[in-house]
Parts: C-alpha cells; structure tokens; sequence
C-alpha cells in the first residue's frame, strides 16, 4: 500500500504540468503532499466535501455504478480526484492546450 | 412551442435497443443537428442542455430521465463551482468530467448555459484512469 502510493507519486510528480500532489485519508487528514500546508488542508476539505457528493450523485444515478474518478476543470489550473478504498490522490496540474 | 412538441413525443426505449452507428430518424425539433449528430457518433447517450441557473432547456432523453440527472448533476454542479471559488476568488470553473464504471459524464459550463453530456463507455475498464 505505501510503497505502491510512494511510487505513484514519484511517477505523477516527474510529469511536467503537475503543480501539486495531495494524497488524504477518508477523515479529511492530508497524509502526502508536496504543496504548502495551509493549501494543503485547504484543498483536501474542500475536495472531500466534493468527493463525498459526487459519490451519492453516481449512486443515485444507478446502484450498481460506482465513481471512480473527477476531474475539474477550471481556468487557472485543473483537479484531478482519485478515490480509492481508504484514501483518495488528488493531483493538481495546469493545463496544457 | 419546444415543450408541447417535447411532451407530444413518445420515445422508444433506449436501453434495449443496441447500439446503431447510424442515426436514428425521430421527430424531434432537432433532428439532423450537427451537434447532436456529432456527439451521437462519438458516444454520447444522452445530451442535456441547461440554462446558467440550471432549468433544463433541451435534451435528447426523455423528461423523467432528464429531471433525474438534473436534479442529481444541479447540485454537484453548483457545490464544485463554489469550492473553486473557494478555494482562488478569482478562478473559475469550466468543465468537470466524472467517470464511473459504467459512462462519464462530462459537464461544461460557459457563462449563458450549462452542457450535460452522458457517455457511455464501450467495455469496461478496471484499471483505466483518466
């Protein structure tokens, strides 16, 4: 589990439009991260909240579909949401067009 | 005019019938439009045209189906708006995409209307993460 999400993280941050890493638990809790703290705890309570309803919105739509994945999209830079089963990896590049 | 032609109209299911590369006749005002005939091609299910408040103004689904995903995508919707918001006054949304295991469902919001997109995925995936 560590090693594999150590890995992960190597991989995303040697990518060049990646600005910010932040890996939090199922509380809200930032575990990793390579942005600055008060961002940091910033973004993982703000996309928890975002997480938790696109997850009721999936389940909602039909029971047996499952959400795996968001991505957002905004003029600045873009939010890319990963959940998994205790934790979910949020990766925060900017746009290439 | 749109919402007798919408109500008069009945639709068959979409579910049990597969999928057909061609494009099917139906009486709607829009049929033949470029749009919806290019989303169609590229696998869209279903299209949903929203105002900036979020009342739906076209759709290619029926009404219960339409009234169901917006009344689930609306508040999503605005809740993502406002974390962005939030998060930098001056940034502002412009797409968001979900995926699951079955379709995504890509939104985009520009300044005048809101576009829902449901596409469905051709097989599926376990390990794919876009």
């Amino acid at each position: 589990m560590s090693a594999e999400v150590e890995e992960l993280l190597k991989r995303f941050q040697s990518m060049k439009n990646v600005t910010g890493i932040v890996v939090v638990d199922n509380d809200g809790i930032p575990i990793k991260t390579t942005l600055d703290y008060t961002l940091t705890l910033h973004y993982a309570a703000l996309m928890q909240t975002v997480r938790e309803k696109a997850r009721q919105v999936v389940l909602d739509l039909d029971a047996t579909n499952e959400f795996t994945f968001l991505r957002l999209r905004t003029e600045q830079n873009e939010v890319m949401l990963c959940p998994q089963e205790d934790y979910f990896i949020m990766v925060i590049q900017s746009p290439c067009d | 005019m749109s919402r007798s032609s919408r109500l008069s109209v009945t639709e068959t299911q979409r579910k049990s019938t597969p999928v057909v590369k061609k494009a099917v006749i139906r009486s709607r005002s829009y049929d033949g439009d470029a749009f919806v005939n290019l989303f169609a091609h590229r696998g869209a299910r279903d299209i949903m045209i929203l105002d900036s408040h979020g009342v739906p103004l076209r759709s290619t689904c029926s009404q219960r189906r339409t009234f169901v995903f917006v009344s689930n995508l609306k508040p999503l919707l605005f809740m993502a708006r406002n974390v962005v918001r939030d998060l930098d006054p001056s940034n502002d949304i412009t797409f968001m995409r979900i995926r699951s295991n079955m379709g995504e469902i890509h939104m985009t919001l520009g300044t005048d209307f809101i576009l829902i997109v449901v596409q469905k995925l051709r097989r599926l995936r376990s390990s794919s993460t876009s």
